[in-house]
C-alpha cells in the first residue's frame, strides 16, 4: 500500500466520525483482563500442586 | 502511569508480559480508537463494532505472548481486528443466510456531512468488496492472500482493488 493509498483510507476512517470508546468499555476490558490474570496464576497454582497430594487410590 | 505512556509498544508488551496490567492499560489506551474505527468499518453497525472490539482487546491479551516483534505491534493488532471482524461477518452471514440481514447503522443527521457520504459508499459496497478492502487496508493483506481468500486470480485481485480505490477516490472527491 503506497502513503498515497494509505493517506486516503485513513480519510475514509476518520470520515465515519466514531466517537472514541467511552470509558465503560475500557473497565469492562480491564475487568476481563484482571480475571483471565487471576484464572492463570490459579491453574498455574493448581498445576504446581504435586499430583501425590491428590492421589486418593487405596490399596487392596 | 505516566512513565508508561512514554514506552514504546515493545517496552509495554514486555512488561505485559511480565504481568503488568497497567502497561496493558496505556497500549488500550494507545490504540482502542483506531481499532473500533476498523471495527466499525468492517461491519458498519456501532453497537456490534464496540462488541467486536472487546473481543479483539481480550484476544490480544490472550495471544499477545506469540507476537515475535518481527512487525509493527500496529500491523499485529490490525490484522488480529481485522480476521476477527471478518470471520464475525462470516458466521453472521452463514447464519443470516443473506448478507442483507446482517444490522448495519444509518447515519444519523447529526453527523457531518463527509462522514454520511463515506457510510452510504460503504454500505453500497457489497460484503465481498468491502472484505477485500478490509483485507488490503486494514490487515494489510497480500495480493496473494486476498485472491486465495475470495477465490479469484491474483490480477482479478489487484483488478477489484484499484477500482475500488478509484470509486472510492472519486466519492471522497464529490
Amino acid at each position: 500500500m503506497n502513503d498515497d493509498e494509505q493517506h486516503l483510507f485513513e480519510h475514509v476512517l476518520d470520515s465515519l466520525a466514531i466517537p472514541e470508546p467511552d470509558k465503560t468499555m475500557k473497565t469492562q476490558i480491564m475487568k476481563a483482563v484482571y480475571f483471565l490474570t487471576v484464572a492463570k496464576e490459579v491453574g498455574a497454582f493448581h498445576a504446581s500442586i504435586p499430583m501425590t497430594l491428590f492421589d486418593d487410590s487405596i490399596d487392596e | 502511569m505516566p512513565a508508561h505512556e512514554h514506552f514504546t509498544d515493545n517496552d509495554l508488551i514486555d512488561a505485559i508480559n511480565q504481568g503488568d496490567l497497567a502497561s496493558f492499560e496505556v497500549l488500550y489506551d494507545r490504540y482502542s480508537g483506531k481499532v473500533l474505527k476498523r471495527c466499525y468499518f468492517i461491519c458498519l453497525h456501532l453497537e456490534t463494532a464496540r462488541d467486536l472490539m472487546q473481543e479483539v482487546w481480550v484476544k490480544v491479551f490472550l495471544h499477545l505472548h506469540t507476537f515475535k516483534k518481527q512487525s509493527a505491534f500496529s500491523s499485529w493488532l490490525y490484522r488480529l481486528t481485522t480476521n476477527h471482524c471478518l470471520n464475525y461477518l462470516k458466521s453472521k452471514a452463514h447464519s443470516e443466510a443473506l448478507a442483507g440481514d446482517i444490522p448495519i447503522d444509518e447515519p444519523s443527521q447529526d453527523n457531518p456531512a463527509a462522514s454520511i457520504e463515506v457510510h452510504h459508499l460503504l454500505q453500497k459496497l457489497s460484503l465481498e468488496d468491502r472484505t477485500i478492502l478490509a483485507m488490503k487496508f486494514l490487515g494489510e493483506y497480500s495480493y496473494e492472500e486476498i485472491a486465495a481468500n475470495c477465490k479469484i486470480g491474483v490480477s482479478a485481485a489487484k483488478m477489484r482493488v484499484s477500482r475500488l480505490i478509484t470509486r472510492i477516490r472519486e466519492e471522497v472527491k464529490s
